[in-house]
């Protein structure tokens, strides 16, 4: 029942964003609008494959590092994406793909550099030294970012920001294209390692005793879980709360078992930013909100909620 | 201050409010000038013209400045949008000057409705209002960048290239050029 729900409350979402938006599109006309096939649909289907792509890192995340306050974006990524997106526009990188390509290399250097650091204590990788590793390199990458900009003439820079701070104007049918041939493998990688995640909750020592190795699972967990994140804010930004909260909110329903909590992180995810985002196409038109601010007025209130019942508890 | 400037002409804004009370603290003559729309040209021109000696000139240059504000507009005979950014789409409104130089122009900005200098629109509403050109800043002649993004290819005048490219220098601000800018806006809108 609860599966059959999240199903169509997904589908709703996504029939909402197609049939909702600024302009006036009739009804009877959805199916031929060139608004509709080419703005709306792939707009849509990005909302609902980056916000699945968040919920999914978010509870990987946090099981690995075994910190309920684990954001994919914690983990410096969202700090090295800004870099290199700026870096690309102070460069004059021409070209419709350089700004998330550049985001992109940004993600991974700051991903390889906060690895590299959570195996500064030997071999095996620390999810405390990933965490405060990933604040670190996420400072550091948004001091040169501001450096750049503030010492750059071009208002191009400045208005980096906005792009940085989340949005799914960018979305097309390549860069749909683009996430879901590029997702299942992280996806896929995560959904395997469900089972050792259940056990990591138990502690290091008894997930290894229980028969999981661990050190191979932090690694695998953690690369793909930014892997997937590096992808989503290559094309959407920095959209924050997502990975935060529909963790949690799909373990009150499904509890800690990632073999079910995975899939409806995934829908619960790409349902929220779906929804998030036809409500920042709409509810102010013909003006337009920054997905991130929707998403965080959502998120923010079912947090303070979730910290109360965990108080009470 | 080490400078030592006989004035410091500041942009009228946020910070540099700030700014001008701690230069004139410390003896520094200092002036705020408002300069978002055509009729702040005028004001500053005396300003300017007083403090430095000049309130003659000034005043026939305020003159010609004031009438740039305030002389009716033609009827628009074509329509447009003013693109800032592309991604996420930012739009001029009619809070900005250069909305005031599309309509002394004979142009209607598509974006006219909304009361702030710019705001963030979804590209479906640039494509639904389906403005004759796209105007862009620029001091390129190639069309911008976002031109060859798949889904700017919605927008009926980025599909068929009739982009106005607007040269920073003429159209980046108001100021005593902004009479020269409206012509040469009338005269490519016409061609």
């Amino acid at each position: 029942m609860r599966w059959t729900l999240l199903a169509a409350l997904s589908v709703l979402a996504l029939v909402l964003s197609v049939v909702l938006g600024p302009a006036a599109v009739p009804l009877g006309e959805l199916l031929h609008s060139d608004i509709v096939w080419n703005l709306r649909a792939p707009r849509a289907l990005l909302a609902f494959l980056v916000g699945g792509s968040l919920g999914v890192a978010g509870a990987s995340l946090q099981a690995l590092v075994r910190n309920p306050l684990a954001d994919p974006f914690l983990l410096g990524l969202s700090g090295g994406a800004g870099l290199g997106a700026v870096v690309a526009i102070a460069l004059h990188l021409s070209g419709p793909w350089s700004l998330p390509i550049a985001a992109f290399i940004g993600a991974l250097a700051a991903l390889g550099l906060v690895y590299r650091l959570g195996l500064i204590g030997g071999a095996s990788l620390d999810p405390r030294i990933l965490l405060l590793g990933g604040v670190a390199i996420g400072a550091f990458a948004a001091a040169i970012t501001t450096a750049i900009v503030s010492l750059a003439d071009a208002a191009e820079l400045r208005n980096a920001f906005l792009w940085l701070w989340g949005g799914l104007s960018g979305a097309s049918w390549d860069s749909v294209l683009l996430v879901a041939l590029y997702a299942p493998i992280p996806l896929a990688v995560l959904l395997a390692a469900s089972r050792p995640l259940d056990l990591l909750a138990l502690g290091e020592e008894s997930a290894s005793y229980l028969g999981a190795d661990v050190e191979r699972v932090k690694r695998r967990v953690y690369l793909a879980a930014s892997l997937l994140t590096a992808a989503a804010v290559a094309v959407s930004g920095v959209i924050g709360f997502v990975g935060l909260v529909v963790p949690h909110i799909a373990r009150l329903t499904w509890g800690h078992r990632h073999r079910s909590l995975l899939p409806a992180a995934f829908l619960g995810g790409g349902a929220l930013l779906a929804f998030a985002d036809t409500l920042a196409r709409t509810v102010v038109a013909p003006r337009e909100l920054p997905v991130g601010v929707v998403t965080a007025l959502i998120g923010v209130p079912v947090f303070a909620m979730l910290l109360r019942r965990w108080t009470i508890a | 201050m080490a400078r030592r400037p006989d004035l410091v002409v500041l942009y009228n804004a946020g910070p540099n409010v700030t700014a001008a009370r701690q230069l004139e603290r410390a003896g520094v003559p200092t002036v705020l000038i408002d300069l978002n729309r055509l009729e702040d040209l005028g004001p500053a021109a005396r300003t300017l013209g007083r403090l430095t000696g000049r309130a003659e000139q000034a005043e026939s240059l305020a003159i010609m400045l004031d009438s740039l504000a305030g002389r009716p507009p033609p009827l628009s005979t074509t329509s447009l949008a003013f693109v800032v950014w592309d991604n996420p789409p930012i739009v001029i409104g009619h809070g900005s000057y250069l909305d005031q130089l599309a309509t002394q122009a004979g142009a209607r900005n598509v974006f006219g409705d909304i009361a702030a200098p710019s705001a963030q629109v979804s590209l479906e509403t640039i494509a639904a209002r389906d403005p004759h050109w796209i105007a862009v800043l620029s001091d390129s002649a190639s069309p911008p960048g976002f031109a060859k993004r798949r889904e700017w290819r919605a927008v009926r005048a980025v599909r068929e290239g009739r982009f106005l490219l607007l040269p920073g220098s003429w159209f980046g601000r108001p100021g005593p050029r902004s009479g020269e800018a409206i012509a040469q806006l009338r005269a490519r809108l016409a061609r």
